[in-house]
């Protein structure tokens, strides 16, 4: 009898050995991929869970924000403010976007702003209409950005004050989109996710295994597919704006898609990138293109108000810069690049 | 202990060991990195990374020409007006993708039998 409980014992050992081995002790992951919504590529992974029906919730949600923001689609909300309306009814969410996108322009000094589409359309960056505006052309459609002019009315209200001025959430609505992502998975009990919208990162919770997810930041050089550093993170948004995505080169020389609104040309800041850690993906994704317009000192001083938001900022030398919490937790893995300690 | 148990031990041991050895090689042997082309949600093609190649993708609009060298595969033509999918570049590593929005392409490195990258995402 002993001896039998003994030989169970150790096939029972032996069995969780085998199970480890057969699954090299991971939870079970379950993945989706969505193409379009948004003009980008969303894929969710979830651990832990066998309910395929929550993946299928995100992807409604972030279609549905697609349909009422995206600047591109005739019948959106977006449109009906663009077509020059005063006090046009919106959605809460269209509202509220637009009020957190008026703040960090706000905060910004200006530096993200969603008037800037005029401006964009010259450009045309992404279509096969791109080209250099003219400086006449340039300085038309600046007079018609400025984030002053949108006015929110009562009950979910909006209207443009200056006629032909146009609005885009293209800068904020795939973080958006990522931070409602996250509140289903909080609905729905996940401990365990990696929400990816087009690149903007939201590592929710921790690894099946407790520890903080690695997330790679995206060598900001065009044509390059690495990451040049990794953050460990738990619960927070990662998202990055950099050169290396939209752009189109004439003369030997590359046009991005990151305009800076006060001179209606593409930032030259000295930047190749700047990431955003954050617990809101909304804000992650304004501040990282505010930050990229205002470059490194700007960049570094808006963010020291900002509370429990943390950066990294790449120059065109390949230095690479990060508020005071990431210098100890920020692992450089491309050794062409170089992190700058401040003292 | 008697001769016995030692015995059962000695040889739960060996085929414990046996076992998680030979399921690690079973994990670095044999990779053969994919990469799996869809269009418009269907799966058209997959492509081994080692068959280095040349060849075109007919998307819902238009086409595409990719090629497979030893650094992976990249999208070197595309008759859409963004070009996204050609700035992209060069990828290798299971999980990522190249889109072409215009022509709803989406070539993806399958991680099948490939341990997992070093990273659990990439921000871009």
């Amino acid at each position: 009898m002993v001896r039998s409980v003994k030989i169970m014992a150790l096939l029972l050992a032996l069995g969780t050995l085998l199970g480890c081995a057969e699954r090299g002790g991971e939870v079970k992951a379950m993945s989706d991929i969505l193409v379009g919504a948004l003009d980008t590529v969303s894929t969710v992974t979830l651990y832990g869970t066998e309910d395929r029906s929550i993946i299928g919730d995100i992807f409604d949600a972030v279609s549905d924000i697609d349909a009422r923001m995206s600047a591109h689609s005739a019948d959106s909300e977006l449109a009906q403010i663009n077509s020059g309306g005063n006090d046009v009814t919106v959605s809460q969410d269209t509202y509220d976007l637009i009020e957190k996108a008026l703040e960090i322009s706000e905060a910004s000094d200006g530096a993200f702003d969603i008037t800037i589409r005029e401006v964009m359309e010259l450009w045309g960056i992404g279509t096969d209409a791109a080209r250099i505006p003219s400086d006449i052309e340039l300085a038309d459609a600046l007079r018609r950005v400025d984030y002053q002019n949108v006015s929110l009315g009562e009950k979910y209200t909006v209207s443009l004050t200056k006629p032909g001025m146009s609005i885009d959430l293209g800068g904020i609505a795939k973080g958006y989109a990522c931070d409602i992502a996250v509140s289903i998975l909080r609905e729905r009990g996940i401990e365990h996710a990696l929400i990816d919208l087009g690149g903007n990162i939201y590592a929710y919770g921790s690894k099946p295994d407790g520890l903080p997810w690695s997330v790679g930041v995206k060598t900001p050089i065009a044509g390059e597919n690495g990451y040049f550093c990794v953050v460990r993170v738990s619960s927070r948004a990662v998202v990055t704006s950099g050169v290396y995505e939209r752009y189109f080169a004439q003369d030997g020389k590359i046009y991005h898609h990151i305009m800076n609104p006060s001179t209606g040309k593409p930032a030259d800041s000295g930047l190749l990138s700047v990431t955003i850690i954050s617990q809101s993906s909304t804000k992650a994704d304004a501040l990282s293109t505010a930050c990229f317009v205002l470059g490194l000192e700007r960049g570094m001083d808006l963010l020291s108000e900002m509370e429990n938001t943390q950066g990294i900022f790449v120059t065109d030398s390949y230095e690479v810069y990060t508020t005071p919490e990431l210098t100890d937790i920020i692992e450089l893995t491309d050794d062409r690049f170089t992190l700058v300690k401040e003292q | 202990m008697k001769k016995f148990d030692i015995i059962i031990i000695a040889s739960a041991l060996v085929i414990g060991m046996a076992l998680l050895i030979g399921g690690s090689i079973n994990r670095s042997e044999g990779i053969n990195i994919t990469a799996e082309v869809t269009v418009a949600g269907k799966l058209i093609e997959t492509r081994s990374l080692d068959d280095f190649t040349e060849f075109e993708i007919n998307g819902t609009v238009g086409k595409l020409t990719a090629d497979i060298t030893p650094d992976g595969i990249a999208v070197i033509f595309a008759d859409c007006p963004s070009q996204d999918c050609v700035h992209t570049g060069r990828i290798n590593s299971p999980g990522e993708v190249i889109v072409c929005l215009p022509n709803q392409v989406l070539i993806r490195i399958s991680d099948n039998n490939v341990s997992r990258t070093e990273v659990d995402a990439v921000a871009k």
